[in-house]
């Protein structure tokens, strides 16, 4: 015979406490079979009903069914929690140093003259300029006389010229490309002609090679006043700053009059510094009036026509909006120089 | 160009300071470079002038040269000076600086030698800064007066102006051409100098005219000469002379030199001096004879042709026209008699034979630029008269000989109104235009709509009316011209499939390569090794390794790794953009042809040094990765086909060349290992150049049906011989396919265990897909069947187990 069942209550309470304690899935699940399942505590006390008096079985079996969803429901919970935090606990393994850096690879960057190119082509094409090239490796008559420079003219002297063979330079200005760029194209012209130009002479405020921008323009009604206007436009655009600048009466062969250009020292907002040798401004490029002779050997009737034409030098301009203080690092190619734009 | 402020206030009438007239002048287009102190500023009351009264050899130092000199400065006692400077004459004046003055260099002290007191010093030139160097003591002139102030006496107060003058303004390379310019910049008045070149009367005396022959009149249509007799060349140059050389950068000589200098520096008319007991016969101006020889002043021999203008006598040249004297007609120290000239030689006589020759003269500057055709009588004029008050002499009559045919004439330009305003968009206003004109010399006769204008002789420069456009433009002031802003408009419609040179750049930008620009010329050796052509040569290189016109962006792109590697930069990735020159052209021609490239190199590690990914060197396919990113910007990437090739920079078995239809439009590959060491670069480098044009055009998007049928995928190996290219294996594959492959996709490549020695592995995923219906498993199974057999039969491919 065995022992007298225990009663409801204490079951109740037997019950509430193993599955408390229960700390994991498999021991709820041994709890569950042994309170609830086909041969569990309280379906063996519920199969047992039959035996009793009617009076008795009938609150017997209520409190045994009430106990039977209690615990159910209790059951119920523990499981939840305990995968709830089993989720928990998995996250938390799964948990990463978000400050470590990113993986992959990693941009390059625009040669500094490069770059600073790209922004004049854009200011200027917004202003209506085409793009036009010309040969490196150019004839003496493009690159001299055609801009009226004759043979032996002193400005040739300043020019230190590479020479190929007698008749063969390369192009010691983009200047040539005005003349080329008029002979295939009637007015209006509105062009600017940027790229690589050569002279002999190497120190450090000079590079055998280095990189200019030649704007050219061309029609009926065009001043002295329209290349103020352009030029004071770009140069302030470039700078992004409403920047000092001054017009100065100069000489170039192939323009008249002819105005060399300064900015309002970049470094020290025109009060005098080292850099503008106390002087205020910066002289930034060569500008004026296409030369009559000039229009001519473009093919275009000086009395008709009047144009404008300017050239910069784009290492000397990005040495000034960037700071750079050698211009032989442009050449250099170093990756501590280059990933600095 | 230096001009003494003080020296141009004697031309023109001005109370503006130096600063004022530099700013004047800049904004006239006469750059002022600097604005200099014409001398160190000297202590007034601690360098005097002094006489040297007695001068004895010191006590003690019986070998040595020190003197004991006693000097008077006009102060009551006289001072006691130890000096050991050669030239100490008794009766002399001198610059005295007293103890406690402040040199330049020093400060004066007190010192005792061998038991004497020394209580000064006597100075040299450049103890008072004026001079870089001097071994004797300075010397001053007789009446100097002692006790006044040295930095007084030789006004040292004044300002030196460094102008950069442009090329075309000979006008200015005298104090009168820049006096002329600020009076006509701002309005003040021309004063006459100070010592107007009287006439000297020509006192004849035996032969008193040398005849003179014009025989080159185009080279020299003037001529204007004069024998001085009886000079005293021991004569000495007055201290203001010699410090108006000086401040003008001209060193001092003898008085005949000095003169002629100090004319050209005021006048700008270059002059010579010979002396004339060399000269035989008279004066010839004749071009060279073949070979002739003419040794210089500067002690050059040169060998001249019938090219050069030489000033001869009847037997000999005796002088480079308009450049340099020669040797065999210099002034010396015995010379008594000399023959002055102030000739006139255009430019086109003189431009370009100095430079030609290695010579660059005061005299050819000033030449080559254009001197006044009617300047020479005056010059000579001045040039006399200083030379008769200082040295003495008997003046002989001048010849003045001209050609006038040959002779600018002054030039006569009308201008309209309408040519103003085209050129400047404004006309001053009223007779404004006349009035600045005339400021410039020129006489103005106002007519109809414009003026008849007759420019002055001193400016050649001024041919036509778009040139006194300029001249009213600049004298008025280029800030009275408005600015006209621009009107916006862009230039051309933006065109979708254009491909930019900036597109290109940033997609090499983006995979991690960085821009470089590296010198278009390149080392010739080095060229011919990488490329087997040293290219196109300079005749005048500015280093022996810049001498060759670059073939290919390669070897300045190696030279770039090169100093990255050296300065610790472990991974190198740089592109570059630019020409690259080739003789002759395609079609035969001899001219020189300029491609536009792109070129790109690679070393280093595949990735920057990060966590998480395994090291590992970059490779031929990591590079051919970057290019192929390239080649997907364009519409002809589907025609870019890669061979297996061989190339001179290139490692035989790692090297492609990139077709695009029938032309070779580039290569790829890895540097040959055996230039390693001549490119002094120590690891692996890929390289790939490609010309641009390839990369003109953008394909145009075309929109396909998106299938509503499920894709059916089949992976499949097989295995071929070594030799068999990847290229091969998927044209066969595709072919074989038919259109219901959409995609083949190259997913494995193997060799090694469980597959013959000289044999690999490819896998590849077929997809097949139609657009009209589901495909069943049966038909995709056939023609991946087909496929397989094909692979087998044209490749000898076997399916892999």
């Amino acid at each position: 015979m065995s022992a007298t069942p225990p009663s409801p209550a204490t079951l109740a309470a037997d019950a509430e406490q193993a599955i408390e304690r229960a700390d994991s899935l498999e021991t709820l699940e041994a709890l569950r079979l042994r309170y609830l399942g086909k041969k569990g505590e309280i379906t063996a006390q519920l199969k047992r009903l039959g035996d009793l008096d009617p009076a008795q079985r009938k609150s017997l079996g209520r409190a045994l069914n009430q106990v039977k969803e209690q615990i159910r429901q209790q059951l119920e919970k523990r499981h939840s929690d305990l995968e709830n935090s089993a989720v928990a606990q998995r996250l938390q393994r799964e948990r990463i140093d978000v400050t470590q850096p990113g993986r992959g690879p990693a941009a390059g960057a625009l040669h500094p003259v490069s770059r600073t190119l790209q922004r004049m082509e854009s200011i200027f094409d917004r202003l209506g300029f085409a793009v036009a090239t010309g040969p490196e490796i150019e004839d003496e008559y493009h690159n001299f006389e055609a801009l009226n420079i004759p043979p032996d003219h002193p400005a040739r002297a300043m020019h230190d010229t590479f020479y190929i063979d007698r008749q063969t330079v390369l192009r010691t200005h983009t200047s040539p490309v005005q003349i080329r760029y008029m002979h295939d194209h009637e007015p209006p012209i509105k062009v600017i002609a940027p790229g690589r130009v050569y002279r002999c002479d190497s120190d450090v405020t000079h590079t055998p090679m280095f990189h200019q921008l030649e704007g050219l323009a061309v029609d009926r009604d065009i001043t002295f006043a329209d290349l103020k206007g352009i030029l004071i436009h770009f140069l302030q655009a470039f700078f992004e700053s409403d920047l000092g600048v001054r017009f100065r009466p100069s000489y170039f062969p192939f323009t008249e009059p002819s105005a060399e250009v300064d900015i309002a020292c970049v470094f020290c907002g025109g009060r005098g510094c080292r850099i503008c040798k106390h002087s205020g401004w910066l002289e930034v490029l060569g500008s004026g009036m296409v030369h009559p002779v000039v229009l001519r050997h473009g093919g275009i009737d000086p009395a008709k026509f009047s144009g404008y034409a300017f050239g910069l030098g784009v290492e000397r301009l990005t040495m000034l909006r960037y700071g750079v203080n050698d211009l032989r690092l442009f050449f250099d190619n170093d990756l501590s120089f280059l990933r600095q734009f | 160009m230096l001009v003494s402020h003080a020296w141009l206030r004697e031309w023109v009438s001005t109370n503006a300071g130096v600063q004022a007239l530099a700013e004047c002048l800049t904004m006239g287009g006469l750059e002022v470079n600097s604005v200099q102190p014409a001398g160190p500023s000297l202590p007034e009351r601690g360098v005097v002038i002094g006489r040297i009264l007695r001068s004895d050899p010191h006590p003690a130092s019986g070998a040595s040269r020190l003197k004991v000199c006693e000097v008077d400065i006009g102060r009551r006692t006289n001072l006691t000076i130890i000096c050991g400077a050669a030239n100490i004459a008794v009766g002399g004046k001198v610059p005295v600086a007293t103890v406690g003055a402040k040199l330049p260099m020093a400060e004066v002290a007190a010192r005792t030698v061998g038991g004497v007191e020394s209580a000064g010093m006597i100075c040299s030139a450049a103890e008072l800064g004026l001079a870089e160097q001097s071994d004797d003591i300075m010397t001053l002139d007789e009446d100097a007066q002692i006790g006044k102030s040295v930095g007084e006496y030789l006004g040292l107060s004044d300002s030196v102006m460094e102008l950069e003058l442009p090329a075309n303004r000979g006008d200015c390379l005298g104090i009168r051409g820049i006096a002329r310019e600020v009076s006509a910049l701002s309005g003040a008045k021309l004063k006459a100098p100070p010592a107007a070149p009287a006439p000297v009367r020509a006192l004849a005396r035996g032969t008193a005219r040398l005849p003179v022959e014009l025989q080159a009149p185009q080279g020299c249509p003037r001529y204007v000469g004069r024998a001085v007799r009886d000079i005293d060349l021991s004569a000495r140059t007055p201290d203001w002379m010699t410090e108006r050389l000086r401040r003008s950068g001209v060193r001092s000589r003898n008085i005949v030199v000095d003169v002629t200098n100090y004319v050209m520096l005021e006048l700008g008319q270059p002059m010579h001096a010979f002396d004339l007991d060399k000269l035989t016969g008279g004066i010839v101006v004749r071009m060279a004879r073949d070979r002739e020889r003419l040794q210089l002043l500067d002690g050059g021999e040169i060998t001249l042709t019938p090219s050069h203008l030489v000033i001869a006598d009847h037997d000999k040249a005796v002088a480079l026209a308009g450049i340099m004297g020669g040797q065999n007609s210099a002034i010396s120290a015995t010379t008594r008699q000399v023959y002055l000239e102030a000739a006139y030689f255009p430019p086109s006589a003189i431009a370009g034979k100095a430079r030609a020759l290695g010579l660059h003269t005061d005299a050819s500057h000033r030449f080559e630029r254009g001197v006044d055709a009617g300047g020479q009588a005056d010059a000579m004029q001045r040039a006399t008269r200083l030379l008769v008050s200082l040295a003495g002499g008997v003046p002989g009559p001048i010849s003045d000989v001209r050609e006038r045919k040959f002779l600018p004439g002054a030039a006569k330009i009308s201008l309209d109104k309408s040519e103003i305003r085209r050129l400047l968009g404004t006309v001053p206003p009223g007779n404004s235009v006349s009035a600045l004109l005339r400021r410039l010399g020129m006489q103005v006769f106002p007519g109809g709509t414009g003026w008849k204008v007759v420019v002055p002789g001193w400016r050649p420069d001024l041919v036509g009316s778009h040139d006194l456009v300029e001249e009213i433009a600049r004298v008025r002031g280029f800030d009275k011209i408005a600015p006209r802003p621009p009107a916006a408009t862009a230039a051309d419609q933006p065109e979708e499939s254009r491909i930019s040179t900036a597109r290109i750049k940033q997609r090499l930008v983006e995979r991690g390569y960085f821009e470089a620009i590296t010198y278009s010329f390149v080392d010739a050796q080095m060229q011919r090794i990488l490329l087997g052509d040293g290219g196109i040569e300079l005749r005048n290189p500015i280093a022996d390794n810049l001498a060759a016109m670059r073939r290919s962006l390669w070897p300045g792109l190696l030279e770039a790794v090169r100093i990255n590697l050296n300065r610790q930069h472990e991974r190198v990735r740089l592109f570059e953009v630019g020409h690259v020159f080739l003789q002759g052209r395609a079609d035969g021609g001899s001219e020189t042809e300029e491609i536009h490239r792109v070129a790109a190199v690679a070393s280093g590690s595949v990735l920057p040094r990060q966590w998480g990914s395994a090291a590992r060197a970059v490779d031929f396919f990591d590079h051919k990765g970057d290019l192929t990113a390239l080649l997907d910007l364009s519409a002809s990437a589907a025609d870019i086909e890669f061979h297996a090739a061989e190339h001179p920079a290139l490692h035989p078995g790692r090297c492609a060349q990139i077709r695009w239809g029938k032309d070779i439009v580039g290569y790829l590959g890895q540097l040959h290992p055996s230039h390693r060491q001549r490119v002094d670069i120590d690891q692996p480098v890929y390289l790939f150049e490609l010309d641009l044009r390839v990369l003109q055009r953008a394909p145009l998007p075309s929109f396909a049906a998106i299938s509503k049928y499920p894709a059916v995928r089949r992976d499949l190996a097989v295995v071929v011989a070594h030799t068999v290219e990847a290229q091969a294996v998927l044209d066969v594959a595709r072919a074989a396919a038919g259109d219901l492959l959409v995609e083949l996709e190259l997913f494995d490549i193997y060799a090694g265990e469980r597959i013959a020695e000289d044999r690999k592995s490819f896998a590849f995923r077929l997809t097949f897909q139609s657009e009209s219906r589901n495909l069943t498993a049966s038909e995709v199974d056939a023609k991946t069947d087909e496929i397989v057999q094909q692979l087998q039969r044209r490749l000898d491919a076997q399916l892999r187990a």
